[in-house]
């Protein structure tokens, strides 16, 4: 019988200790840093342009060939840039390729949509991102 | 007016049996919650204390098959049967010297075996499944060890009996005016509390998803007003055992006089509640024939009989001597 | 129910009984025929292939360096131990150097892969039992660890972390400092998961001598891990076959005696505890220095090359060919389906209601037999 009189002082014992779960909508878990969640490229703060000029390492790198890329006329300006999100592996080999820090995973784990096609993201949902309002949501 | 005296006297009654469901229902989910490291219920009111009325709605409401051509009839019979059967015990214990209802010769005996009935009555309820040789015997096995764990609890209440050598619950109590009898007599309480447990019918020997493929739990199979009347006569029989325990063993409504002796027996049944919900959340499943049988005559039978012994002793050498009113 | 018993009393010699995939309280989709004579269980023979997700026909084609995320996801609650286990043949193959700061940081990481996937098994048992206190602690606990493994890799369950020639990043002092507070406070908890299981009587009355697997079939079948661990062979490749740091670090290799559920039990909870002087002592002794030096490509082409690594649940083999530089078939061999055989052979002659507490003892992973 002594061993069931242990349980029950580390039962007792653990009755006074705070309760683990997070309230979920109101309070947010917190995600380390550098876990791998959603894509975004970066945009510089001073000049409001976009660092990536289009190179292709990414598209290289990624094992199920989700990125692609296209150039203007000239070949030199960026004109646009689609991932595919929902077959996304978040590997992390794409973020490892980029030589100019353009491209770079966030904390963010709440991906999901109601609509399949805004799964695709472009240019302009993945610099969204970098509006100063959604930035101080996430880092406050 | 005697007529009118009596209903006045059982809603009084029954207000004391909700306010103390409610209670035991309350402490059941949220103390099992903080020993897991989680919180209870929590947004329903004020810490989640509507959320047993927003339930309770719930299964009322779902559609009674009263009138209808596949009725369940055994079923319906045996939520009534076990519901009214453990109505009636609870209003046969006195909470106080002037609140109580009934004023039976020996109302020791009646409560303690209308509690096991009430409890096996939920057995005759099945009739909707087809039945194989390993379900039936699932079953029968279940009834059995129920029927077998009631014996011990009628041995251990025979210690307090004698100590006042009288069956009514008037008499125990007023016999422990100076001692309370848990002095000594420790091991019949503690035999008395785990027979409670095992009459819970959840762990140790509850019936689990796994246990439903080879045996039949009557409560997976009922819906609506029946299932509600099944889980609310399981509560009523742990609110009249723990009380039945306070009056036995705890002193009852003895106490100092500073507090209204309501307030004694309520105080002493949530304390005995607490503990009864620590000692469940520990002990794992019993499962095995001899297992039980091991228990069962030679662990809780033989405590029981050795604090007979010990009252005998105390009764028949020590009163004479220290004159203690006993 | 007379009438009931008349018909059945005709076919009380034997009959069968099958189990679904979708049978929720077995956890996993794996179906069962059990023929059974008046509640003893006769044989069982198991249904399996619902997870196949095709990983080794996915890999064929790819480069070397991009087939490490697939990987992965074979051992499904230690996923770095795969990785391990395909480096591990490339660099011994083509004679590639190692650092040693990188083997340090290595032999951390599957440790601490170990410890969550332990942690997960007891979680699982406490569930058959029926002890839901326990089963609520062992979740906090692993959450710990997998937060220490997220705030180093990046994910909880697919690191990605290693690459041929040393590791991804480096070990900060921050992440050192949290890995040593961690450690001091877990040394205490362990207690508690040896009062929850080896200490409380109920548990251990029911455990005893259930299911014995005799030595014969063990080594017919080649069980490998805790398993056979529990019998009183100790086998074991950190010691038996050396990689990476094991020789320089001092640590017990835990052994049973009869071989029932409760040697399995005990096997397990000590090897969490080896796990933990193992990380402390790793820290002690981990030198500064460089990563990955390796930065080439590699273009050749070889045949056969076999590696086998220690994870959790035993012994994890391999078998890459190569061309030029890209793969043309791989073979990975995982230890639950030798253990998934092992436990048909050892519930012969119980009651029926035991197969679950059998089935969980011996820790099986349905990722690994269908891939």
């Amino acid at each position: 019988m002594k061993g069931i009189f242990r349980n029950l002082l580390v039962v007792i014992k653990n009755t006074f200790k705070r309760s683990v779960t997070v309230l979920y909508p109101q309070d947010r878990i917190i995600v380390p840093y550098n876990s791998r969640g959603s894509i975004r490229l970066a945009v510089n703060p001073d000049t409001r342009e976009i660092i990536c000029d289009g190179c292709g390492e990414c598209v290289k790198a990624c094992p199920l060939k989700l990125i692609s890329v296209e150039m203007d006329s000239t070949g030199k300006v960026l004109k646009n840039f689609y991932i595919d999100i929902s077959r996304c592996m978040f590997c992390g080999f794409c973020e490892e390729a980029c030589e100019k820090k353009a491209l770079k995973m966030n904390f963010n784990y709440e991906l999901a949509e109601k609509k399949f096609s805004a799964l695709r993201h472009n240019i302009t949902s993945l610099t969204e991102y970098a509006r100063p309002k959604i930035r101080k949501f996430w880092e406050s | 007016m005697i007529l009118k005296d009596l209903i006045f006297k059982a809603l009084y009654f029954l207000f004391f049996l909700f306010l103390g469901l409610y209670v035991i229902i309350y402490l059941y989910k949220k103390c099992i919650a903080h020993m897991q490291s989680r919180r209870g219920p929590l947004h329903t009111g004020f810490h989640g204390t509507l959320q047993i009325l927003s339930e309770t709605l719930k299964l009322l409401l779902k559609s009674p098959k009263l009138f209808l051509k596949d009725q369940d009839l055994p079923g319906t019979i045996g939520a009534v049967i076990s519901i009214m059967f453990a109505i009636v015990a609870f209003l046969m214990i006195p909470l106080t010297e002037d609140i109580f209802l009934m004023d039976v010769e020996m109302s020791l005996p009646l409560c303690l075996s209308f509690i096991m009935v009430s409890c096996i009555s939920a057995f005759f309820s099945i009739n909707k499944v087809e039945l194989k040789t390993n379900q039936i015997t699932g079953l029968l096995d279940r009834m059995s060890t129920m029927l077998t764990f009631s014996v011990p609890l009628f041995i251990s209440s025979i210690g307090p009996v004698t100590a006042a050598s009288s069956f009514n619950l008037f008499e125990i109590v007023r016999s422990q005016s100076h001692f309370y009898n848990i002095l000594y007599q420790p091991l019949s309480m503690f035999v008395f509390l785990f027979t409670c447990l095992l009459l819970w019918q959840r762990l140790p020997l509850d019936m689990s998803l796994k246990d439903s493929f080879f045996r039949i739990d009557y409560l997976s199979i009922q819906t609506g007003l029946n299932y509600l009347m099944f889980s609310i006569s399981e509560y009523i029989n742990i609110l009249s055992l723990s009380i039945l325990a306070t009056l036995l063993f705890l002193g009852g409504w003895n106490g100092p006089n500073f507090l209204h002796p309501i307030l004694w027996t309520i105080i002493k049944t949530i304390i005995l509640q607490v503990i009864l919900l620590f000692l469940y959340t520990i002990i794992s499943k019993i499962e095995g024939f001899n297992r039980k049988i091991n228990l069962n005559l030679v662990f809780f039978c033989s405590l029981s009989l050795l604090n007979l012994l010990i009252v005998i002793f105390v009764v028949l050498y020590l009163k004479p001597v220290f004159k203690l009113g006993l | 129910m007379v009438e009931f018993l008349k018909e059945d009393e005709k076919k009380l010699e034997t009959y069968s009984i099958y189990f679904e995939p979708q049978f929720k309280p077995l956890g996993f989709p794996v179906g069962m025929d059990i023929e059974l004579k008046e509640n003893l269980i006769i044989n069982i023979k198991p249904e399996f292939g619902y997870l196949r997700r095709g990983i080794e026909k996915i890999v064929e084609g790819m480069e070397i360096n991009r087939v490490i995320p697939f990987i992965d996801r074979v051992d499904c609650s230690s996923g770095i131990s795969t990785e391990l286990a395909f480096c591990i043949g490339l660099e011994r193959n083509f004679k590639i150097n190692v650092p040693i700061r990188a083997r340090f940081i290595r032999t951390i990481l599957c440790e601490l892969s170990r410890i969550s996937s332990h942690l997960l098994w007891s979680v699982k048992l406490a569930n058959a039992l029926g002890m839901y206190n326990a089963l609520h602690y062992c979740l906090r606990e692993r959450e710990e660890v997998l937060h220490l493994i997220e705030t180093v890799t990046g994910s909880r369950l697919t690191p990605n972390f290693i690459r041929i020639g040393g590791v991804k990043t480096d070990l900060s002092d921050k992440h050192i400092d949290n890995l040593k507070k961690f450690l001091k406070s877990f040394r205490r908890k362990i207690n508690s998961l040896k009062i929850f299981f080896l200490d409380n009587e109920l548990v251990v009355n029911k455990l005893n001598n259930l299911g014995i697997l005799t030595k014969q079939d063990a080594e017919k079948l080649e069980v490998t891990g805790p398993n056979i661990r529990a019998l009183g062979i100790s086998k074991d490749i950190r010691t038996d076959d050396n990689y990476e740091i094991y020789d320089e670090l001092s640590f017990k290799v835990p052994i049973g005696n009869k071989g029932d559920c409760l040697d399995r039990c005990m096997v397990r909870i000590e090897e969490i505890e080896q796990s933990i002087s193992i990380i402390s002592q790793a820290l002690y002794k981990m030198p500064r220095g460089e990563i990955n030096i390796y930065r080439e490509e590699i273009n050749q082409s070889s045949e056969n090359i076999f590696s086998h690594v220690e994870c959790p649940h035993g012994e994890l083999s391999m078998d890459i060919s190569l061309n030029e530089g890209k793969i043309t078939e791989l073979k990975i061999r995982g230890p639950s389906y030798n253990s998934l055989f092992a436990f048909t052979k050892a519930a012969i002659g119980e009651e029926v209601e035991n197969v679950e507490l059998i089935l969980r003892s011996f820790d099986i992973c349905v990722c690994e037999v269908d891939k």
